[in-house]
């Protein structure tokens, strides 16, 4: 990408690029008729981009050469989960921004794009759940990355089955029960719940019903102080 | 690859600039032909005048957001 040099074509005179480079007042460049034409024929010719700004542009690049998209990109090789775990790494560095605008504007554009799934799923690579899935595959046996692949895009296709997410004011019982149907009726592999905050009492207290009184499954919890993850497998 | 600020340009060239590419605008979004709005190829949804990236390819207008770049960049390669 080339920002701070002149045009060597001659094409455009009133050398746009380095005003850029230089940061010229907005709005001030007044380009003519021909010279917009000889714009477009290189724009055509893959020798020219118009953009509004460099910072989306270089995010969205950075993001892919992580050594965590790295790592998921290593086991999902669906394209298009692909690109919505990659937005949720962009989420992730919005929602720790100062710009609120930022991230409802991704997550409406998500949802345009990819639908309320696709949300969830890049809020589930947000928030860090994930990584902490992954892990929790990988260290409940020895799973082939085939294996590995095979788990995670069943989970990211079906985040909402096989997630739950608690509210502070959810009635513990009624929500174990929800659970205990959900679990006994379609036997996944691993249920996810999660609370974050005050929800995260009703969480632990959940975490507890399970292990005492459901025959077949053990619990893996993950608690960073604000966010409880609470992950239910199968023995 | 060179990189034009379209913020620098000012609304005449911008105007004009969509005029040479058959579209156009009302001053807020970037039009069709026919007067009916331009949508964003990834989001389906309307492209601000002061929020849209022409980019190479098959001359591509689309939304500046991280959605449509990420599908740009898938189809065409990290050209830019």
């Amino acid at each position: 990408m080339n920002m701070g040099t002149s045009s060597d074509s001659g094409l455009l005179p009133k050398d746009p690029i380095e005003s850029f480079a230089k940061g010229a007042a907005e709005g001030t460049l007044k380009w003519t008729k021909e010279e917009i034409s000889k714009a477009i024929n290189r724009l055509a010719n893959h020798d020219l981009a118009f953009i509004e700004d460099i910072d989306i542009i270089n995010e969205v690049k950075a993001e892919k050469t992580t050594e965590e998209f790295k790592l998921y990109a290593n086991y999902i090789q669906d394209k298009e989960l692909r690109k919505i775990v990659q937005l949720g790494l962009t989420l992730r560095k919005y929602n720790n921004g100062t710009d609120a605008s930022k991230v409802s504007n991704l997550r409406d554009r998500i949802v345009e794009r990819f639908g309320s799934d696709g949300l969830h799923i890049a809020e589930f690579v947000s928030s860090k759940r994930l990584s902490k899935y992954i892990s929790s595959i990988i260290t409940s046996s020895s799973p082939s990355t085939t294996d590995i692949s095979k788990k995670i895009e069943y989970m990211l296709k079906n985040i909402d089955t096989f997630t739950m997410f608690i509210k502070s004011e959810d009635s513990l019982e009624i929500r174990f029960e929800q659970i205990k149907t959900i679990l006994y009726a379609n036997r996944p592999e691993t249920f996810i719940i999660t609370g974050t905050r005050t929800a995260r009492n009703i969480t632990s207290s959940l975490e507890y019903k399970i292990k005492r009184e459901m025959y077949g499954y053990t619990t893996e919890s993950f608690d960073d102080g604000i966010e409880n993850v609470i992950f239910i497998k199968k023995k | 690859m060179e990189i034009v600020s379209l913020k620098q340009l000012n609304k005449e060239s911008k105007i004009e600039l969509l005029k040479q590419l058959d579209l156009g605008t009302d001053g807020i979004f970037v039009l069709k032909k026919n007067g009916e709005k331009y949508l964003d190829k990834s989001t389906k949804e309307p492209i601000k005048l002061d929020n849209m990236l022409i980019l190479p390819g098959s001359i591509e207008v689309i939304d500046n957001n991280p959605v449509s770049l990420i599908d740009y960049f898938d189809e065409h390669g990290d050209i830019i």
